[in-house]
């Protein structure tokens, strides 16, 4: 008996696999993007309310999206406070004085911007797995 | 269950228990603040706490901690880079200690490193050098099977 192999659609299969990088790149962009547009309003919301005593570059006016060049297949996004004391508020310090010379102590860390990313990033990655799992993919380990 | 504050108090008392960190870092450990007037310390603050739940009760905490060395230079004394290098050998795959838990594992996920500068007087420099570390822990069981016979 003879056996017959033939290949049905081959041609069309592999053009959709080449084609899939491209449109899945489209779609996480737009997960990633809301995902660090999230951060950067919870971010802001969290921040103290400025006062009238408050001058330059306030936490909230700080936070800033910056979307990350990852090449042609890859998405990224960077959430950022550009306030010259944010990296102080987020991470404390060790000794201050006021202008008068007055020694007002170190201020603890506060941690606002990363507990909060830490926390969007993980349902992120829930979002993009299940991108990935409407497309065919088994996703594992989350 | 057991309390979660031992695993801070588990990873403040390693740390302290350390003689290279000590001899870098003399003025101490502490949690969150130090009292005012040291100079060379270490500082250890929860960052964000994660439990995973199962259906018998809580299986896993997921701790970050930002542990960072703080050193003022206007005396000209170093140390910092080799104390944020001490502090990363004892956390990095290393277990930590605490009442009523069993350690997973610990490892760094970022690095922290800084320079506060006194806005008044600008000799005044803080360094700060550390890094993010993430400590996972889990109950130790309380119950144990039995069998009827």
């Amino acid at each position: 008996m003879a056996f017959v192999y033939q290949t049905l659609g081959l041609p069309e299969f592999l053009r959709e696999l080449r084609a899939l990088p491209a449109a899945l790149t489209a779609e996480a962009g737009t997960i990633v993007a809301d995902s660090a547009e999230t951060v950067a309003a919870q971010a802001r919301a969290a921040y103290p309310t400025p006062t009238a005593a408050s001058r330059g570059v306030t936490l909230r006016d700080g936070v800033k999206v910056e979307v990350v060049d990852a090449g042609p297949l890859g998405v990224a996004s960077r959430v950022r406070n550009t306030a010259p004391h944010a990296r102080m508020y987020e991470y404390g310090t060790a000794g201050r004085r006021t202008s008068q010379g007055w020694n007002r102590g170190a201020a603890p860390a506060h941690h606002v911007l990363v507990p909060i990313a830490v926390r969007e990033r993980r349902t992120m990655y829930r979002t993009l797995a299940d991108l990935l799992e409407q497309r065919g993919a088994t996703v594992a380990g989350l | 269950m057991p309390d979660s504050s031992a695993i801070d108090a588990g990873l403040v008392a390693l740390l302290q228990a350390d003689a290279q960190l000590a001899s870098l870092m003399p003025d101490g450990v502490y949690m969150d603040i130090a009292p005012p007037g040291l100079q060379r310390y270490v500082i250890v603050s929860l960052v964000i706490a994660e439990d995973r739940a199962t259906f018998e009760g809580r299986a896993i905490e997921d701790c970050l901690y930002l542990v960072k060395a703080v050193m003022l230079t206007t005396s000209g004394a170093t140390g910092i880079k080799e104390a944020a290098a001490r502090i990363d050998a004892l956390l990095e795959d290393r277990p930590v200690v605490a009442d009523g838990y069993h350690w997973m594992g610990g490892y760094r996920e970022e690095r922290v490193r800084y320079v506060e500068i006194d806005e008044t007087d600008s000799t005044i420099r803080w360094q700060h050098r550390g890094g993010r570390y993430r400590v996972q822990m889990t109950p130790t069981p309380t119950s144990t099977l039995t069998t009827k016979g």
